[in-house]
């Protein structure tokens, strides 16, 4: 048996060898790429996971604290309040039944102020807590209420305008929400933005409605803002609760603008 | 001749209350009480005689008084409605004064008030206290055409004495009080008044003198 090696048999082996190197190494390229790959979808997929989770701690956060407020609103006016109307008869009643010495006159004249007076606050409290135009006149009257609340002040102006009708806004629950983001906005505008001017759109557009919020204020970096406000996270949690695509518009020196698709 | 009151009222207690002491005025008769909107206007259908005013609370349980007010205005146009409630904000004045209430008092009124704006209401149709005419004044600030009064874009044009007559309406004369001061027989009055509900599209009293006080055709002076 010949055992003498042609240099062409050489170069061949050489040849494979090499190929077989380069395969390897191009499977473990693949390999670690791919491993690489799934680590990294794994990591997006937790992160996703934990912005969804957080997303809907938020969203759970906001339903409880709403009713809440309508519990403690209702349970305020609706007990406390009246039986403070009962009283105020009552005591009417009571101040007939006799004509009263001076000194009387004067200590029911002091209960039926403090009666009065107690009545105006549950009335302020449970209105700051929700306000009653919505639920019995809807969104467009709740917030032509803000916009009194906030002209009474003097130092700003609201503009409002509509073009839908109630029965097209949407539910009750929509137009909680989309009350609550307004009157976020407003809070933002008046405390941080120093505004002037704001403006109110609601508005009816091909195949969708359309909520425009603007004002002159001073604006802010929206970019440098990674790190949310609540306010902010709120705002896209309440718009994320009735399917609604919330878009955020400022610069330093440009005011502030949001879009809401619903 | 007495008025008959229906009272809406979810709270017993308030509606014992306020017939004890409505029932001590002689021209005053509660002929009927109920404590939600259903139950409300269960009771008129079922009564023989309609009240001539209802006082009537906002917030109840089952149907509240807003959507009372709504139907019994379909319904039974001639009950006037006066609102007795704990919200008075300038929202709620306005909303239910569009429905067609004839008058909006706060819950913590005065006994004497609310007397005497059952009476008020009974003998002018309506009766808008200070409070409310500076609502109704404000609400029109800075808007030329505001949506309830649509005919405004008819060019209305109200006679030199049909003015004089709205803002007597508006100061709160009966029609006979106002036949007597410019010396026209009570049909003149009334006629003039018809006319201009007929061309304002006014269902009411209450409406002309809305629409005087949101275009600034009569002077008020609602502090007295």
């Amino acid at each position: 048996m010949q055992n003498d090696f042609q240099p062409s048999d050489i170069t061949k082996l050489i040849g494979i060898g090499a190929l077989i190197m380069v395969m390897l190494a191009l499977l473990v390229v693949i390999y670690v790429n791919y491993a690489q790959r799934r680590l990294l979808k794994q990591r997006v997929d937790r992160q996703n996971m934990e912005l969804a989770h957080q997303q809907a701690l938020v969203q759970r956060n906001l339903m409880t604290q709403e009713e809440e407020r309508q519990r403690i609103a209702a349970n305020l006016h609706d007990d406390i309040g009246s039986k403070l109307g009962v009283l105020h008869l009552t005591f009417h009643r009571l101040h007939r039944l006799a004509e009263p010495t001076p000194e009387q006159e004067s200590l029911g004249e002091e209960i039926n102020n403090l009666i009065a007076h107690t009545l105006e606050r549950v009335r302020e409290i449970s209105h700051e807590l929700l306000p009653p135009t919505l639920e019995d006149f809807g969104l467009l009257e709740a917030l032509k209420e803000l916009k009194r609340q906030i002209e009474k002040t003097g130092a700003v102006q609201v503009q409002l305008d509509c073009n839908i009708l109630r029965s097209e806004i949407g539910d009750t629950h929509a137009e909680l929400h989309l009350f609550r983001i307004v009157q976020e906005l407003t809070n933002n505008s008046l405390k941080y933005a120093a505004a002037k001017q704001i403006t109110i759109e609601l508005l009816q557009e091909t195949g969708k409605k359309h909520l425009r919020y603007r004002d002159n204020g001073r604006g802010f970096d929206l970019a440098a803002q990674q790190h949310k406000g609540l306010g902010l996270k709120n705002l896209e949690s309440r718009a994320e609760m009735i399917n609604a695509n919330i878009q955020l518009n400022s610069a330093p020196g440009q005011g502030f603008e949001a879009n809401l698709f619903f | 001749m007495k008025v008959n009151l229906a009272l809406a009222d979810d709270e017993a207690l308030f509606r014992r209350g306020m017939r004890l002491i409505l029932e001590d005025y002689e021209d005053i008769s509660v002929m009927l009480e109920a404590e939600n909107g259903v139950d409300l206007l269960a009771k008129i259908q079922a009564s023989p005689d309609l009240p001539d005013v209802l006082l009537l609370d906002l917030k109840m349980p089952v149907m509240g008084g807003v959507e009372a007010a709504k139907i019994i205005r379909e319904q039974f146009p001639s009950i006037l409605i006066i609102v007795l409630s704990s919200h008075v904000n300038p929202s709620f004045i306005l909303n239910m004064i569009e429905i067609g209430a004839a008058s909006y008092l706060g819950k913590n009124a005065h006994p004497n008030e609310v007397a005497d704006t059952i009476r008020a209401v009974r003998d002018k149709g309506f009766f808008y206290n200070a409070e409310v005419m500076v609502v109704i004044r404000d609400s029109m600030n800075g808007k030329p055409i505001p949506k309830s009064n649509i005919y405004n874009n008819f060019e209305v044009e109200l006679t030199k004495r049909e003015v004089e007559i709205l803002q007597l309406i508006c100061e709160e004369l009966t029609a006979q009080e106002i036949a007597e001061k410019l010396y026209l027989s009570i049909r003149t009055v009334e006629g003039h008044r018809n006319n201009m509900l007929s061309k304002l599209g006014c269902r009411n009293t209450a409406g002309l003198v809305v629409y005087a006080l949101q275009q600034g055709l009569v002077n008020i002076h609602p502090i007295k």
